[in-house]
């Protein structure tokens, strides 16, 4: 069992909750935001070991979110994970280019990517 | 076979045309030779008998003197000398007289002025002695051929007479000088290049230019001639060795002949000239006939071999500037035919390039936009899948009874729902594509419809924390219940997608016009200007729509769009900017006498209950009906018949009639029929209700005089909405 601090940012709730509930059950904190701007509010304040961030969100797309992310974590250690409907290779490249460090397309294959979490 | 070229025709063409007209030159410039000629000859006939004519008359002078000598009286007394005194004198008075003798019957002279009297004196030469004999015997004066005097030694002509010397006959003979006649031949100053003669019987010559001595023999051609006719027109070689044209003609008085001789050039000269202009003529057109030909070959060829080159190149190349050359110089008017064909032939190839290169686009576009749909697809599915997978694992390690699996419960079955609703959409936009998506349309209070989709969404499709608030009143549509629903339903999920949490979403209803309006406002980011019209595409929008930040398939909207634009409408989004919010606006055509209706909506609504009677022939249903028609305040009286019916309205004239149209004796169709008919009482309001909804069944209601037709089962709300408003839905409906 980790202990993460964990912040989900995902603008469909149930997928969002249920991830949520799912990460806390194996012991994370986690938090959740809705829209890219919540996100980044969010990860000011809980200063997450791992973000993991969907692509098409309201109000700011992952890709702006993961580097404004990247700039204000200021180099702090912290995951960027993209979980995202977008399967594409050029997407996951485009990902990359933003500075996740993983891409993974929904639906999330959850065994890997609890491992993942656990490894970081 | 080679065929020959066009200019080859035109050449043989031209050559042939030209073949008469060169016969025609030849026979004229024979016949011009022939007439130059015939003149040159008359010319020199003419001249001949002139000179012949001066001839005679200059013997006819000489004779004269002569008879004159012959008669003196001295000559018949036999008295010589006085004779020859007289003779003498007569010679001095004659220039060109040589000499004058006196000669008997044998030829002796008896006479010479050039002898003294009593000298021996020569005798004739035998050669004189048949004309001396003819002379003496006839009595006929005699002229000559040219001879030389035995005693004088000189040329000369003997002119004889017959004259009485003493009784005695004898000839007295005259010698003239040749040179007398010499003047008529050179005094008519002839081109120098001609030979004029005057000649003895003999064919020797008296004159001669070019002069020739007196005596000397003539041409043979001359000589043979004249042995054998007196005048004629022949050829012959001069003494000078020229070949020439000779005219002779024959002296009257002497045996002699005068001859002109014309050198054949310049007979033929004139006739030459005039054939040398003919041949030139027809040189120069045959010249031009050929010019012509390979001008116009030029001329008919030049066209031709361009529009050979467009034909060619008809299809492959651009050949429009080889048409308006053409066009500009066509040569021939079969050549601007030949063009304009070609034309239209370039004109309906372009045009099916065209349409195939149109068809191509389209067929790519299609298929690219059902690659991409896929793709949408596929990325649209994924999401709820998500959230599902992860519920499910949520389930299998909570405890049981414990919140969290509650809530994934119900995440998976939210989002199950969801999926099915995309496939649903997706199934309608395929019908809507294929033409095979039909509206079942009812007259409707679009309000209530509203109302009641706000109300299902709220409940069932999304649990984001949002507020809907819907505003406005009764307004009347033919719309289809389930469509309309579906519009609402979409237009809310993606208001409540750009929504923040616990954001308002404002839902109203309204006229404008004649249009019912329906908007839907929401307080979320709003819509860029530039993607306001690209909202309601499909997936024709490609990757851009890929990479709309807010993701979704935009099929919502695309359905949206379709179903209010098949209802007769249109949908409209509206953004001031992003940040600002949205407004969905869907105009839908107001139902007729929206008018009245609006008026009654108006009035204060009044909960008094109506006359109701309910035909139904299956008991349970009518007993229903009836039951919850009284729950609601109205009267309601219930029959199982058609018959019944009538004799129920007849009776109690009831406000609405509800009538099930398989009744057992006459069908619901008849009954309303009946009603209608039935004079003067207050129709009521007949509502058909069946179990099929087929718009064939409604459109037969209507027929029958039906104002309304509602399919069981009887929706409660929208059977108390009717009756609610019986009046004036009667009055609209009418």
């Amino acid at each position: 069992m980790g202990n993460k601090r964990i912040l989900i940012v995902e603008d469909n709730p149930d997928t969002a909750d249920s991830l949520a509930a799912l990460l806390e059950s194996y012991g994370h904190t986690v938090a959740v935001a809705y829209t890219g701007p919540e996100g980044l509010a969010a990860a000011s304040a809980s200063k997450p070991d791992i973000a993991i961030v969907d692509i098409g969100l309201p109000g700011m797309d992952g890709h702006e979110l993961a580097r404004q992310l990247r700039r204000q974590l200021n180099g702090a250690d912290c995951l960027l994970i993209a979980a995202t409907a977008y399967s594409r290779q050029e997407d996951i490249a485009r990902s990359v280019e933003s500075g996740f460090d993983a891409h993974f397309v929904k639906p999330v294959p959850l065994v890997r990517f609890l491992q993942l979490i656990d490894d970081s | 076979m080679r065929l020959p070229a066009l200019r080859s025709r035109l050449l043989m063409l031209a050559f042939a045309s030209m073949v008469p007209v060169l016969a025609l030159c030849l026979l004229l410039a024979w016949i011009l030779l022939e007439r130059e000629t015939e003149l040159v000859r008359d010319g020199a006939m003419t001249r001949n008998r002139a000179v012949a004519s001066a001839v005679d008359a200059k013997l006819d002078g000489h004779l004269a003197a002569l008879r004159a000598l012959g008669t003196l009286k001295a000559l018949e007394q036999g008295d010589l000398q006085a004779f020859k005194d007289a003779a003498t004198r007569a010679q001095a008075a004659q220039p060109h007289w040589r000499n004058v003798l006196l000669v008997d019957e044998s030829g002796r002279q008896l006479l010479n002025l050039r002898a003294p009297l009593g000298a021996a004196l020569p005798i004739e030469d035998d050669s004189e002695l048949p004309s001396l004999r003819d002379v003496l015997a006839t009595g006929s004066a005699r002229v000559g051929n040219v001879g030389l005097g035995p005693v004088s030694g000189f040329v000369g002509i003997p002119i004889q007479i017959r004259v009485q010397v003493a009784g005695q006959q004898r000839a007295l003979k005259l010698i003239v000088d040749p040179e007398a006649f010499a003047v008529l031949i050179t005094s008519q100053e002839l081109p120098r290049t001609w030979a004029a003669a005057i000649v003895d019987g003999n064919g020797k010559f008296i004159a001669r230019n070019p002069p020739r001595p007196p005596g000397e023999l003539a041409s043979v051609g001359l000589r043979a001639a004249i042995r054998e006719t007196r005048s004629g027109w022949m050829t012959i070689r001069t003494l000078e060795g020229t070949d020439s044209q000779q005219a002779f003609v024959g002296s009257a008085l002497s045996p002699w002949t005068v001859a002109v001789a014309i050198p054949k050039e310049e007979v033929l000269a004139a006739a030459r000239r005039a054939a040398l202009w003919l041949a030139l003529g027809a040189l120069v057109s045959t010249a031009v006939a050929g010019g012509l030909a390979l001008a116009l070959a030029r001329r008919v060829a030049r066209p031709i071999h361009t529009l050979a080159q467009a034909a060619h190149g008809v299809g492959s190349d651009d050949v429009t500037p080889l048409l308006d050359d053409v066009a500009r110089r066509p040569g021939f008017a079969e050549a601007l035919e030949v063009n304009q064909a070609l034309r239209h032939a370039v004109q309906s190839i372009r045009e099916r390039e065209a349409l195939q290169e149109r068809e191509r686009v389209a067929l790519r576009e299609a298929d690219q936009a059902k690659n991409e749909f896929l793709a949408m697809l596929g990325h649209e599915l994924r999401n709820p899948l998500s959230a599902i997978t992860t519920s499910a694992q949520v389930l299998r390690i909570s405890k049981p009874g414990a919140e969290t699996g509650a809530l994934a419960h119900q995440v998976i079955e939210r989002q199950a729902r969801q999926m099915a609703r995309l496939v649903e959409d997706l199934m309608d936009i395929s019908r809507l594509a294929t033409g095979k998506l039909r509206l079942e349309l009812e007259l409707l209070d679009l309000c209530a419809v509203v109302d009641r989709a706000v109300e299902t969404w709220r409940h069932g499709a999304s649990r984001r924390e949002v507020r809907v608030t819907l505003h406005g009143g009764p307004t009347w549509v033919r719309i289809d219940r389930s469509r309309i629903e579906q519009i609402v339903v979409n237009l809310l999920d993606n208001a409540a997608k750009f929504s923040p949490k616990g954001g308002a979403i404002d839902v109203e209803v309204r006229r404008e016009g004649e249009h019912a309006v329906l908007e839907v406002r929401d307080q979320g980011q709003g819509i860029a200007a530039e993607d306001l019209a690209l909202i309601f595409e499909t997936f024709y929008q490609g990757t851009q729509s890929m990479h709309r930040p807010q993701g979704g398939l935009g099929l919502g909207l695309a359905l949206v769009k379709r179903l209010v634009e098949l209802h007769g409408g249109r949908v409209q989004a509206h953004s001031d900017g992003e940040g600002l919010g949205t407004a969905m606006t869907v105009q839908l055509p107001l139902a007729v006498a929206q008018a009245s209706l609006e008026q009654a909506c108006d009035a204060p609504s009044v909960a008094q209950g109506r006359r109701v009677l309910v035909v139904d022939d299956n008991d349970d249903g009518r007993l229903a009906l009836a039951m919850m028609l009284q729950l609601q305040g109205h009267q309601v009286e219930a029959v199982g018949s058609g018959m019944a019916a009538l004799e129920a309205v007849r009776r109690q004239a009831p406000d609405v009639a509800i009538i099930d149209i398989g009744l057992p004796d006459i069908d619901g169709w008849e009954v309303a029929r009946r009603i209608t008919q039935m004079a003067p009482l207050p129709r009521p309001l007949l509502v058909a209700i069946t179990g099929f909804g087929q718009h064939e069944d409604k459109e037969r209601s209507r027929q029958a005089g039906f104002d309304l037709h509602l399919t069981k089962p009887v929706d409660p709300a929208a059977l108390a909405d009717v009756l609610h408003r019986a009046d004036f839905e009667r009055s609209a409906a009418v």
